[in-house]
């Protein structure tokens, strides 16, 4: 049975801007969700709007089974994260975590027993008496995770949780977050715009621009088989080289050069003969044995991959990741292909993928 | 290696430190003279001595190096002085308890961005810091208010000098103060959104936001603001005096007793004996009675003791950083 449904929902603000439109999904119990997206595409809007903070312009929120479409945040049973850590400067950070249950007037013995769970979990037992300014900010952030732990909600809601931690901690962070949803197998909805975050914690990913979204799958769907240019554009880094061109006797025709295309390509594309398409392939799926020229620019050697910039004709910008160290140098010509199952084609008036 | 001084830089310093101890001294200096004219002795102040910089030594010295300590006897043992000092003490506590507790109120709401006509309210609260009413305007205001309270009461309106006490008057009716309001409500404004909503998901209600939350991380800001309102009810006298008048002398704070005393027994500074050798203190004091301006002098020293012991004990709250570390800044 589906845990949290959210139906058709839209945000207007009062100037009349829309922030998102027909967000449409139902989320599993224990799943993992992650909203990803640039700045301002509705994702942080979206949770927000789940956790009570905005109102629901028009659609519906059900949660277990009851519609919290207009219920206040406190009765929705849900915690959340928030980037900034949000906590109680002149609590402690045992107060800080025991603060939801406190107000609750929940027995004093049963707030103590939570709280040490949830330090036990988080590894803040020694820090308990301690107040947020004297930690660390992976430990604050670890504090108001605590915090929404022990109130074992239905729902967590982590709001860029991660994005004020230096980059270290950020992967240390990330993996205890996945130990941490394994362990309470909670049902997580978690905003963020790094899509490495995206693709190791999500079970799926909502990919979401300009307020609409754009994808939901899991994260191998969304890397292997993106449904439109911004998703094949957006996930996946470097981002995916794109082509523009046409289909023209079984080849297709870009404007610095032409590429034939297999028979299943063919079949697939058998409409758009003659037609404008996008072509789409990954830096890690070009090769080094096809007929395309192309003049290196520089190269990022990243110890176990090099990453080679160049230009095709001498115009168009791509880049290229190959499996081990090279040392091409400026001006190097060398000649590049496509693993041929790893094409993607777009229609260019649509932008969406050609299935 | 420390840098060498710039003549010019040399002439700044000289010149700020120069005004800094010319202000230093102007203000330490009343303090001085206070005390030390409080505990001059009798009859010392009244030859033409104006700056007293320790106790004058006159004829009735106790303490046996010039100084005497009979003001204070007097002072203490004054009835009316104890009356003046325990409304004062009612007015100020009183006062900055209401006063808070409705500046808080309206600070929060007024730092709420949710709230209807918030620009609206916030104008309304600025507009009174730009134009005052004037005197009558606020006289009238506040004569209406105890109107209002005998109105309640159940008693006569137009006898409501007679009817209410005075004290509760000035207590409430002169709590308002837009820029405390405007400290306090900067201060709630400062106060990260993500808080707010932390603790409305933690299932706080607005009351409990205000308390548990907002009110313990402006503790500095409030205990400034408590600090404005205590000194201008403890040393506020203008609307007590006006306000009250010579109906209520049971319910003067003691600035207003003080001024009556300068008034009744001195010739603003420089006493004669003449001036009180007529009343009644000549059975206390001796038939050459006694010297008033250590009198006044003692009051008025007795009225700074309390400002002065309490100001440390606020003083912590105004470090900074009580709300630091509770958001990434």
């Amino acid at each position: 049975m589906p845990e949290v449904n959210l139906r058709h929902i839209d945000k207007i603000y009062d100037g009349g801007v829309q922030a998102v439109y027909d967000f449409d999904m139902d989320i599993h119990d224990g799943e993992f969700i992650v909203l990803v997206g640039p700045s301002g595409c509705g994702k942080s809007t979206t949770l927000r709007m789940v956790a009570g903070l905005e109102d629901i312009t028009k659609g519906q929120l059900v949660i277990d089974g009851k519609d919290c479409t207009r219920m206040p945040p406190k009765d929705r049973d849900i915690a959340m994260v928030f980037q900034n850590y949000a906590l109680y400067g002149h609590m402690t950070i045992y107060e800080n975590m025991a603060f939801s249950l406190t107000l609750r007037k929940e027995n004093k013995e049963v707030i103590h027993r939570k709280v040490m769970a949830a330090a036990e979990i988080l590894d803040l037992k020694t820090q308990l008496n301690k107040k947020p300014r004297q930690l660390s900010g992976g430990q604050r952030q670890r504090v108001a995770m605590g915090r929404a732990i022990v109130r074992n909600p239905k729902l967590f809601l982590f709001d860029e949780p991660l994005s004020n931690l230096d980059a270290q901690l950020r992967g240390s962070m990330r993996r205890e977050l996945m130990l941490l949803h394994k362990k309470l197998n909670a049902t997580i909805m978690y905003v963020t715009h790094d899509q490495t975050e995206a693709l190791t914690l999500a079970d799926r990913i909502v990919c979401m621009s300009m307020g609409h979204v754009q994808q939901i799958g899991k994260p191998i769907e969304l890397y292997e088989n993106p449904a439109n240019t911004f998703v094949a554009t957006f996930i996946g880094l470097p981002p995916m080289n794109m082509f523009e061109g046409s289909i023209s006797g079984g080849k297709f025709v870009g404007e610095d050069f032409e590429y034939p295309l297999t028979a299943e390509q063919k079949q697939l594309l058998k409409d758009y003969e003659g037609r404008e398409v996008i072509l789409g392939v990954r830096p890690e799926n070009v090769t080094r044995d096809g007929s395309i020229p192309f003049r290196v620019d520089n190269n990022e050697n990243l110890g176990m991959n090099t990453l080679v910039h160049g230009k095709v004709n001498g115009k168009k910008t791509v880049v290229c990741k190959f499996a081990e160290w090279c040392h091409y140098k400026y001006g190097d010509e060398i000649s590049i292909g496509f693993e041929p199952d790893r094409m993607h084609f777009f229609d260019k008036e649509t932008t969406k993928a050609i299935r | 290696m420390k840098r060498r001084m710039e003549i010019s830089e040399l002439i700044f310093k000289i010149v700020a430190y120069f005004f800094l101890l010319i202000f230093a001294v102007l203000c330490v200096y009343p303090f001085l003279y206070a005390i030390g004219a409080s505990l001059s002795s009798d009859g010392a102040l009244t030859g033409g001595n104006s700056i007293v910089l320790i106790p004058m030594v006159g004829e009735g010295d106790t303490l046996g190096f010039g100084a005497s300590l009979k003001a204070y006897e007097w002072a203490f043992t004054n009835t009316e002085f104890w009356v003046a000092y325990s409304n004062t003490l009612f007015m100020t506590f009183f006062g900055t308890i209401w006063s808070l507790f409705y500046s808080i109120l309206g600070a929060y709401a007024l730092s709420k961005k949710r709230i209807m006509g918030r620009r609206g309210w916030n104008f309304f609260l600025v507009f009174t810091m730009w134009f005052s009413a004037g005197v009558i305007a606020t006289y009238n205001n506040y004569t209406s208010t105890g109107r209002v309270f005998a109105a309640i009461a159940g008693m006569d309106p137009d006898q409501w000098l007679t009817s209410i006490d005075g004290k509760w008057l000035i207590v409430i009716a002169m709590g308002m103060n837009a820029t405390n309001i405007i400290l306090l409500r900067n201060t709630f404004e400062g106060v990260p959104a993500e808080i707010e909503e932390a603790a409305r998901i933690d299932g706080a209600t607005e009351m409990q936001v205000l308390t548990k939350v907002y009110i313990p991380m402006s503790k500095a800001t409030i205990a400034t603001v408590a600090l404005f309102f205590g000194i201008s009810r403890w040393n506020g006298y203008f609307w007590a005096m006006k306000v009250l008048g010579t109906s209520q002398e049971y319910s003067w704070p003691v600035q207003v007793y003080l001024r009556d005393f300068l008034e009744t027994y001195t010739t603003i500074i420089k006493p004669t004996v003449e001036e009180y050798d007529a009343n009644d203190w000549e059975a206390i004091y001796g038939s050459k009675g006694f010297d008033a301006t250590p009198c006044a002098y003692a009051i008025v020293v007795c009225s700074v003791i309390p400002i002065l012991v309490i100001y440390p004990f606020i003083q912590k709250y105004f470090a900074k950083g009580v709300n630091m570390g509770g958001v990434k800044e």
